[in-house]
């Protein structure tokens, strides 16, 4: 299939090895992707839904919402694969953000194909494949709308996209959409788990942690750490893990935090300025903050307040304001929240 | 010879010339003269196609003006040979020279003896190329060459000659062949040449002008030789050997034009660049270089003889086996020359390949190292060991090993609702009526019966069970006729599109209108044609058409049945209908194009109604950049057409459409009312699942109306199983959240149902606690609700009148609650930061501009996630504070009596805000806490007062009248009840 045809840079994996098989060059995202609805992992009610359209065919114009990584262009794959069986090459057309999608595209390419002839069994039909749809243009999106009704007695159209309330109003209203949710830490982490063991992968719980903290419910981002970390240092351990991520440091934002639990304000502006040095971006220090946060171990109420500030500083981050002088700011109100004196 | 070709001759001529001059201080001019033609005409005749051309270039440039500048530095060189005592060294190097040639020679006997015996073959072989055997044969025979000086002495004739032709050779940019390695490439052919030499004078410069490779580079070879041994010999030119060097060190174009004057006079001409110092100091190298060079090159020679020798193969074929070793210089000034007549393109490519190539290998998609600088010399990374407390990660590793199967063999439990779940309803009849109880005021049956033609099911017995007009009818089984189950692998928005007027749902007042409209136009055209058959003209039918429009707008948001609605009433009047898209390019030029002949001509032949024509423009809204002057065409064909035009659109006019809405009349058409469910229902129960009707009120609401989106969810949610809930035949009692207890088939035992409860959420998971973070409206109105707040609204009362969760202090539960609606708000500020709907808001929309206008561009990044993931997390665990338990966000959605009600409120609202002051609109608060408060009660003594007294109505509310606020009684009845509960 085209996805599995071209993996942009066949990376080998241990170069100098003579010749390697194919699948030892793929990314592990992509060796290990799933070909069946059953091998995909989570938001399991839709894609038992989706497998019996599969089986029964006249599928119905599809919009699949969520987060990255969670499997929504697997699932396009797999329905299409399983629909269209042998006549996939001829009656699938994918065109993904990194393809030409404006409003010419959509108005000759996508109607050409909509036109074309394919012979198929009943019930099965031509599938255009739309992935990250929106970030089409508004006008492609707009040209399309009238494209996806005229044809859709031979052709159905399959979308994926991050965000449904991106994709204009018409497209959505011509479309069932279905929304993926995170992936759970579990599912990640038995994912994983199971790509260590056949790849033979040495990992220790912490590494696997790691991993798992570090994706945050994102399963390509899991196994491309894991992969990136097995590459690099051979043994996946929460020490290589945070290099190969280079994210801040889970354990010194969890002693920031817990020193401003105590109200020790010297302490814990000690260690932002040292994650400050070491060069990470506004946006990454806040990120993992409330990552740590979130699962800390603290009185409930002050975690919300906890969890409000950072959000406070996360606005203004968001506006612009990455400075180290927010973050300071951040740590002082934190530390007000927890000795309970009233600010502002 | 035997040679009578007269290039050959010409040749011969020349080079009795060479020889008459070597006198050079007679006529230097002359000679230089003639040798410059000399070489000029070789190379017209000579050179391939293939030549760089520069070379002539730089003989051209070397004027008689270089001649006086040569002569004076060769007058110098003399002059400084002279000083530096060149006779001794001359004499020095003439007894080397002798030395080297006689040793060459003999060597070249001995050689000839060894290769004697491959002689024929080989000379057959040359002779194959040269044409010339018999020469060769004859010089062969005579090889048995002088050692005399006279012979040397013409063997240094040769020798000068040979420099002529090398000078050709290069000049003919065989230049490669210069190298001293080719020489010892062909090292056999130098010696047989050299053998020759005597005899075959003219064979020479005849196997020159043959240019075959081989013998050509045998010449150059011996040229080169005979060079060096001539520098050898003759110390003051050494500044020949330096300019042969330089060509081959820096394959710089330097032409040597080589000597015409034979023994002690050869003319240097250097490029320009080359300044007499340069020379001077090149000579210096050279002349302490040359010893070596001279050394290395008749060892080369040797050890090359040697070969040669050991593997006794004839010499032409001996030269291509053993490839001589080029020195990279070479190889590269080689291969400089091979590419310089390429394109630049073409070079930059190839080296772009090699650069890549090299490259290539070295890289390594996940490079072993990490690139990132991380200072080592802290315990940053050195520190013990990450236990993160993160997560519940932990306890899941505990059992880690049961949830990995769970995970990886998918629990089948969720796999039977899908598979068990299709038993299709067989008995329609009862479930028909019971919805016919429900709905007596619908028109159940006809609907259920179109429906069901629709459907493309087999109808086969007609049972009258009741006295309505029609008839249910029963399916009778599953198989289906081919020919309908083209029909059955349709989308169900087209398996049950309208096909009449009466089939469209919703918007009937709307509907009949433009049916009205319609067929008032093919009226008129009867009538048109009527008196145009009277030969009237048709005044009174364009000042009608005038009246009444040519153009409609139909206008509303998408999915509520525009577009089906227009086809549904083309098709039942018989007309046709040409659409244009905005799937299609859409320029005012083409759009005149296609349409104009179209709108313009009427008809002619009279008889055919089937000919009527619609001009159908889709969403007229939507104008690309691409599309210029599009709604310049649209108002010209509106204004000209004289075929009904009718225009689609959604919500909001763009300035640019404004114009043209003004012109015509508009329908409105408006989402789908809630009524539709009971059709829904039935066109579930066709497709074989009973769904509650509240869960299908709750989807349609969900989509706001829109019947499209609601078909096809529908369609995927029944399709793959729907989800099986209250079952009252007593099977499996799906366990979903909606408080929808009501059963209403409760009276109906005998058969399965399969009952959709919340569609919404079961449907495709959907829903989940991150959708509804983006509509913060839905969630603050159902945030009472699951606060478990007493209930506003009448109708969800399941009313468990608890005030506060037991437990807390009064002043605790208030806190907690300021805290749930404070992070409401934080959250709502802190998601308003990347909602994407401002950002986008409609920029399509705009209207036509020119195509020079930038674009502002607002791909900003990205945080909306981390912002939901906050918020949410914020929302829940504050919500969870307050209440001491999980509580799930189950949003319902309001029934339309509230939002009736609530967009009644707001109207209202909005109306006793005129009596504010404008300056003060702003100040929010005063306006919630004083304006209003006021102006409400004034209403409310108000209205009292009225319902008191049998006054007429318009003596009330004058003081509201009097600030501004005009309004029915409705409103300000609102404005009384705008705390109470609705009802």
């Amino acid at each position: 299939m085209e996805v599995e045809e071209a993996p942009q840079a066949g990376p080998s994996a241990e170069p100098g090895q003579g010749p390697l098989q194919k699948a030892d060059n793929l990314p592990w995202i992509e060796k290990y992707r799933p070909q069946t609805f059953q091998e995909i992992v989570g938001n399991e009610d839709t894609t038992n839904r989706l497998s019996v359209i599969a089986k029964q065919g006249n599928l119905p114009n599809l919009i699949i919402a969520g987060p990255p990584g969670v499997g929504k262009t697997t699932t396009i794959l797999c329905l299409a694969r399983i629909l269209l069986g042998p006549a996939f090459k001829d009656a699938v057309l994918e065109l993904n953000a990194s393809n030409d999608r404006g409003i010419d595209v959509v108005r000759n390419k996508i109607k050409m194909f909509a036109q074309q002839k394919v012979t198929l069994p009943p019930g099965r039909h031509k599938i255009i494949i739309l992935d990250e749809v929106d970030s089409m243009t508004e006008g492609a999106q707009q040209a399309l709308r009238r494209t996806m009704e005229i044809y859709s007695n031979t052709t159905r159209f399959a979308l994926a996209c991050n965000y449904s309330e991106k994709v204009i109003e018409a497209i959505q209203s011509r479309c069932a959409i279905l929304r993926y949710s995170r992936l759970t830490d579990a599912q990640v982490l038995a994912r994983v788990i199971q790509v260590c063991q056949q790849e033979s992968v040495e990992y220790t719980q912490d590494g696997l942690e790691a991993i798992v903290f570090t994706a945050q419910g994102d399963m390509r981002q899991a196994l491309n750490n894991l992969q990136s970390t097995f590459n690099g240092f051979g043994v996946v351990n929460s020490t290589n893990v945070l290099k190969v991520c280079d994210e801040p440091h889970p354990m010194l934002i969890k002693d920031m935090l817990n020193s401003c639990v105590t109200g020790d304000v010297r302490k814990a502006f000690k260690i932002v300025d040292h994650l400050w040095s070491l060069g990470y971006a506004a946006e990454d220090i806040i990120k993992n903050i409330f990552k740590v946060c979130k699962n800390m171990d603290m009185e409930e109420s002050l975690k919300l307040a906890f969890i409000k500030q950072i959000g406070v500083t996360h606005m203004r981050i968001v506006d612009g304001l990455c400075s180290l002088v927010q973050m300071s700011g951040l740590i002082s109100r934190l530390c007000m929240e927890a000795k309970g004196v009233k600010g502002e | 010879m035997k040679d009578s070709t007269p290039i050959k001759t010409g040749k011969k001529s020349k080079k009795n010339k060479h020889t008459n001059e070597e006198t050079p201080e007679t006529s230097p001019n002359g000679a230089k003269i003639n040798a410059f033609q000399f070489m000029m005409n070789r190379r017209h005749r000579s050179i391939g196609g293939n030549s760089p051309g520069r070379e002539p270039d730089a003989n051209d440039s070397e004027t008689a003006s270089d001649k006086s500048v040569l002569k004076e530095r060769k007058s110098r060189f003399e002059s400084w040979a002279e000083a530096k005592g060149a006779a001794k060294r001359k004499r020095e190097y003439e007894e080397v020279g002798n030395c080297i040639s006689y040793k060459l020679e003999k060597r070249g006997k001995r050689l000839k003896k060894l290769l004697n015996i491959d002689c024929q073959s080989d000379d057959e072989v040359v002779t194959k190329r040269k044409k010339r055997k018999t020469v060769v044969i004859e010089s062969d025979s005579e090889n048995e060459a002088p050692k005399t000086p006279t012979a040397n002495k013409k063997w240094k004739f040769k020798i000068k000659l040979a420099v002529d032709d090398r000078s050709d050779v290069e000049n003919s940019s065989v230049n490669s062949q210069r190298n001293v390695e080719n020489a010892q490439g062909s090292v056999e052919n130098a010696q047989k040449s050299v053998d020759n030499a005597p005899k075959s004078v003219d064979n020479a410069p005849k196997s020159v002008e043959n240019a075959q490779g081989s013998v050509e580079n045998a010449q150059g070879s011996v040229e080169n030789a005979q060079g060096s041994v001539e520098n050898a010999q003759k110390s003051v030119e050494n500044a020949q050997g330096s300019v042969a060097d330089v060509v081959i060190v820096e394959n710089a174009p330097v032409n040597t034009q080589s000597s015409d004057s034979g023994i002690d006079v050869i003319e240097l001409d250097v490029d320009p660049a080359n300044s007499v110092s340069d020379e001077n100091a090149s000579r210096r190298v050279l002349r302490s270089r040359k010893p070596k060079k001279y050394d290395d090159f008749l060892q080369l020679s040797d050890s090359d003889d040697e070969k040669k020798k050991k593997t006794k193969v004839a010499p032409v074929f001996l030269k291509a086996v053993p490839k001589p070793k080029l020195d990279p210089e070479a190889m590269e000034a080689r291969r400089q020359f091979l590419m310089s007549g390429v394109p630049s393109s073409l070079k930059k490519e190839m080296e772009k390949v090699r650069i890549f190539s090299t490259e290539e290998s070295d890289f390594d998609i996940f490079p072993s190292l990490s690139h990132v600088q991380q200072k080592s010399d802290n315990i940053f990374w050195d520190l013990p060991k990450v236990d993160l407390k993160l997560a519940n990660v932990e306890e899941k590793m505990q059992f880690i090993s049961p949830l990995v199967e769970n995970l990886i063999t998918r629990s089948d439990g969720e796999n039977k609702i899908v598979n068990e779940s299709v038993q299709k309803i067989t008995n329609l009849k009862k479930i028909i009526k019971e919805i016919k109880l429900q709905n007596p005021n619908y028109p159940v049956y006809k609907i259920f019966n179109s429906l069901f033609e629709k459907s493309g099911q087999i109808i086969e017995t007609v049972n009258d069970v009741t006295p309505k007009r029609r008839g249910r009818k029963k399916k009778k089984s599953l198989e289906k006729p081919p020919e309908i189950t083209s029909r059955e692998h349709t989308m169900w928005t087209e398996k049950y599109r309208a096909t009449s007027s009466l089939d469209i749902i919703g918007n009937h007042k709307v509907v009949s209108s433009l049916k009205d409209w319609l067929s008032h136009w093919s009226l008129s055209e009867h009538k048109r044609r009527g008196s145009e058959s009277d030969f009237e003209i048709t005044d009174s039918d364009s000042r009608d058409s005038a009246t009444f429009g040519n153009t409609v707008i139909l206008r509303g948001p998408p999915g509520s049945g525009k577009t089906s609605s227009i086809y549904a009433i083309c098709t039942e009047l018989g007309y046709n209908i040409l659409e244009v898209n905005a799937s299609s390019k859409r320029t005012g030029k083409r759009l005149l194009q296609e349409l104009q002949e179209a709108t313009q001509s009427h008809q002619v032949k009279k008889k055919q109604n089937t000919s009527k024509c619609v001009l159908l423009v889709e969403d007229i809204d939507i104008v690309f950049d691409q599309d210029e002057g599009f709604s310049a065409a649209l108002s010209q064909i509106m204004s000209t057409s004289k075929r009904p035009i009718v225009l689609t659109m959604t919500d909001e006019p763009s300035a640019g459409i404004q114009r043209i809405i003004n012109d015509c009349r508009v329908f409105q058409f408006a989402p789908l009312t809630p009524i539709l469910t009971v059709w829904l229902q039935i066109l579930c129960l066709i497709e074989g699942y009973f769904v509650k009707i509240e869960a299908l009120a709750e989807l349609l609401a969900f989509n706001k109306g829109d019947i499209r989106r609601t078909l096809l969810q529908l369609q995927l949610w029944v399709k793959s199983g729907g989800h099986p809930d209250g079952n009252h035949g007593g099977s499996t009692g799906g366990a979903t959240s909606v408080s929808i207890d009501i059963d209403d088939d409760s009276n109906l035992p005998d058969f399965g149902t399969e009952c959709a409860s919340d569609t919404i959420q079961t449907h495709s998971n959907c829903v989940p606690i991150f959708n509804w973070l983006h509509n913060f409206e839905l969630l603050w109105w159902n945030f009472p609700r699951i606060l478990k707040m007493p209930d506003f609204s009448k109708h969800r009362l399941n009313r468990h009148i608890c005030d506060f969760p037991a437990g807390k202090t009064e002043k605790n539960k208030l806190q907690a609650l300021a805290n749930c609606y404070d992070s409401l708000a934080f959250a709502d500020v802190m998601c308003q930061k990347n909602r994407f709907e401002e950002s986008l808001e409609r920029s399509w929309r705009t209207k036509e501009k020119d195509s020079l206008t930038l674009e502002e561009n607002f791909s900003l990044p990205d945080y909306s996630d981390f912002s939901n993931d906050l918020a949410q997390f914020l929302l829940s665990g504050q919500v969870n504070n307050f209440e001491d338990s999980k509580v799930d966000f189950d949003v319902t959605l309001p029934v339309p009596e509230e939002r009736r009600w609530r967009s009644k409120q707001i109207g209202c609202e909005l109306r006793l805000q005129k009596a504010v002051l404008p300056a003060d609109c702003l100040h929010r608060k005063d306006v919630a806490l004083d304006y209003m408060p006021a102006l409400r009660s004034i209403a409310r003594s108000e209205f009292e007062r009225a319902a008191n007294s049998t006054k007429r109505g318009n003596r009330f509310y004058s003081y509201l009248k009097g600030l501004g606020v005009h309004g029915s009684d409705v409103t300000y009845k609102s404005a009384c009840d705008v705390f109470k509960i609705w009802d």
